[in-house]
């Protein structure tokens, strides 16, 4: 009876030492933080008809930069948002990619808005554009707690013993925000803005 | 020389880096850094708050600080809003009214729980409306006391998941539970901190009890010292930690192969009844308030 007492005690041991738990609590943190960076985005989205059509009630001329958007928002809505996104490389990367073209186009579109006092004054506007805000920090705040999460998961992967469980049980390193590829899209546009004024 | 100012330009980073504008300790819902409102006009604000939270018990805090460099806005207040832990835990429902003075800005920031009632664009209609005009003048009490009065408005008329109040002083209760936010970390970390890995520990001794069926007993736990000895040297522990995880083991380890503390086990979990009587203690001491904290980013800032 003793004996399997202290079996059962040192296996017991083994497994809460061998951070089986710690990758499931991880990897639950990682889905979770990515689903509100969909959330997100999503939010950034839908706003995006409403604004383009209330900018274009004011200067419709300006159709480089609406067709900007609108192209930006069918890019985005291309790939689709799924939570399995982060299970490969790839596609992350599109949808990054693409988030980032939107987050170019909207930029533009408020730096033409500022040249119109009439759109800048009406109140539907102003609305949008409290909201466009709003949600870009919230983006901010949620890739920046995606990104925290994923370290957290990426080290206890990569570190032993838990790396052994997580061969096991087949989980691998998640992908990242990568900042190179962010300032490589930031360069770009700015050249394209320069040349117009 | 191209080092000299490399080494340089790397200093002034790190110093950077380093030097963010610091979070005050959360004492009062008034919080003024800068000494801009007089000894009335903190107290009438904090009044009004006191009087919100009894009645809806939203939590909303206000503090004028008079920069947040190297931060943006909206970084310094998300940190200031998570490390003061506003609002009810679970309802998430806290405030946090921002003003930067050097730059003439104001922030609203949003509890999880509000977004709701106070949105995006209802804050940043009270920031440019009724809070901006008095803060580009320089009219600090008015436009804080113009911000406050509007967000409670909102807040009153809007539709709350109500709590019932709690009777203890809600603000010595969240000083309590920003205190213990401030200790938890440590504990956290203090597993790792023992030198080795637990698990190679763990391992260890169990491979020592499973010999010492086969060997003698004194035998598998010299082994076993000597080998935890090489492993916490070989990672570069110093002598004195290696020899006291060494001993710790071996205790743990004695003790595990002593016949009595079986004994004493079983003896206790003979006499154990397994009921939950204990949970009104657990619930009394846990009011819930000031432990919210659930930020992402909401509300608005002009």
């Amino acid at each position: 009876m003793k004996r399997y007492l202290l079996l059962v005690f040192a296996l017991a041991l083994v497994l809460s030492g061998c951070g089986y738990n710690t990758l499931q609590a991880e990897d639950e943190a990682v889905s979770a933080a990515w689903s509100e960076v969909l959330n997100q985005y999503q939010r950034r989205a839908d706003l995006v008809p409403n604004l383009v059509n209330t900018v274009k009630g004011y200067a419709a001329h300006e159709k480089d930069v609406l067709l900007e958007v609108t192209a930006a928002r069918t890019q985005v809505g291309s790939v689709p948002a799924s939570p399995d996104l982060i299970k490969d490389d790839a596609r992350f990367g599109q949808y990054q990619q693409a988030q980032a073209g939107m987050t170019q186009a909207l930029s533009h579109l408020m730096v033409v808005a500022e040249r119109y006092p009439d759109l800048k004054a009406s109140n539907n506007f102003r609305d949008l554009a409290a909201q466009l805000e709003g949600t870009e920090n919230r983006i901010t705040v949620a890739r920046n707690r995606y990104i925290k999460a994923v370290q957290a998961f990426n080290t206890t992967v990569r570190s032993f013993p838990s790396n052994l469980t997580a061969n096991a049980t087949g989980l691998k390193a998640k992908p990242n925000f990568a900042v190179q590829n962010e300032q490589k899209l930031g360069e770009a546009p700015k050249v394209e803005f320069g040349a117009k004024q | 020389m191209k080092r000299i100012w490399l080494a340089l330009l790397l200093w002034g980073l790190a110093a950077l880096a380093g030097a963010q504008t610091a979070i005050p300790p959360f004492q009062q819902r008034v919080t003024d850094l800068t000494h801009t409102l007089s000894a009335r006009e903190q107290w009438q604000l904090s009044d009004q708050l006191q009087l919100l939270e009894e009645r809806k018990g939203s939590q909303v805090v206000v503090l004028i600080v008079a920069q947040t460099l190297p931060e943006t806005i909206e970084q310094y207040s998300l940190r200031v809003a998570e490390s003061w832990k506003l609002g009810r835990k679970g309802v998430d429902d806290g405030v946090l009214i921002l003003v930067v003075k050097n730059d003439h800005k104001a922030r609203i920031e949003v509890g999880y729980g509000l977004e709701g009632t106070l949105t995006d664009v209802a804050c940043s209609q009270i920031i440019r409306e009724r809070m901006a005009p008095a803060l580009q003048d320089g009219r600090w009490a008015e436009g804080i006391q113009q911000g406050v009065t509007q967000v409670t408005t909102l807040i009153n008329g809007g539709p709350l998941p109500t709590h019932p109040p709690s009777p203890t002083h809600a603000a010595s209760a969240l000083v309590t539970a920003s205190a213990v936010a401030a200790v938890q970390p440590d504990a956290a970390t203090s597993t790792s901190s023992l030198g080795l890995h637990p698990f190679f520990m763990f391992v260890l001794i169990a491979c020592c009890i499973l010999a010492s069926f086969k060997f003698r007993r004194w035998v598998c736990r010299t082994v076993m010292s000597v080998a935890s000895l090489g492993a916490s040297l070989l990672i570069g522990q110093a002598l004195t930690a290696s020899i006291l995880q060494v001993a710790l083991v071996l205790v743990i380890c004695v003790i595990l192969q002593s016949a009595r503390f079986w004994a004493v086990i079983v003896w206790i979990l003979e006499r154990t009844e397994f009921t939950s009587g204990n949970d009104s203690v657990r619930g009394s001491a846990d009011d819930g308030r000031g432990k919210g904290g659930g930020f992402g980013g909401g509300g608005a800032s002009g």
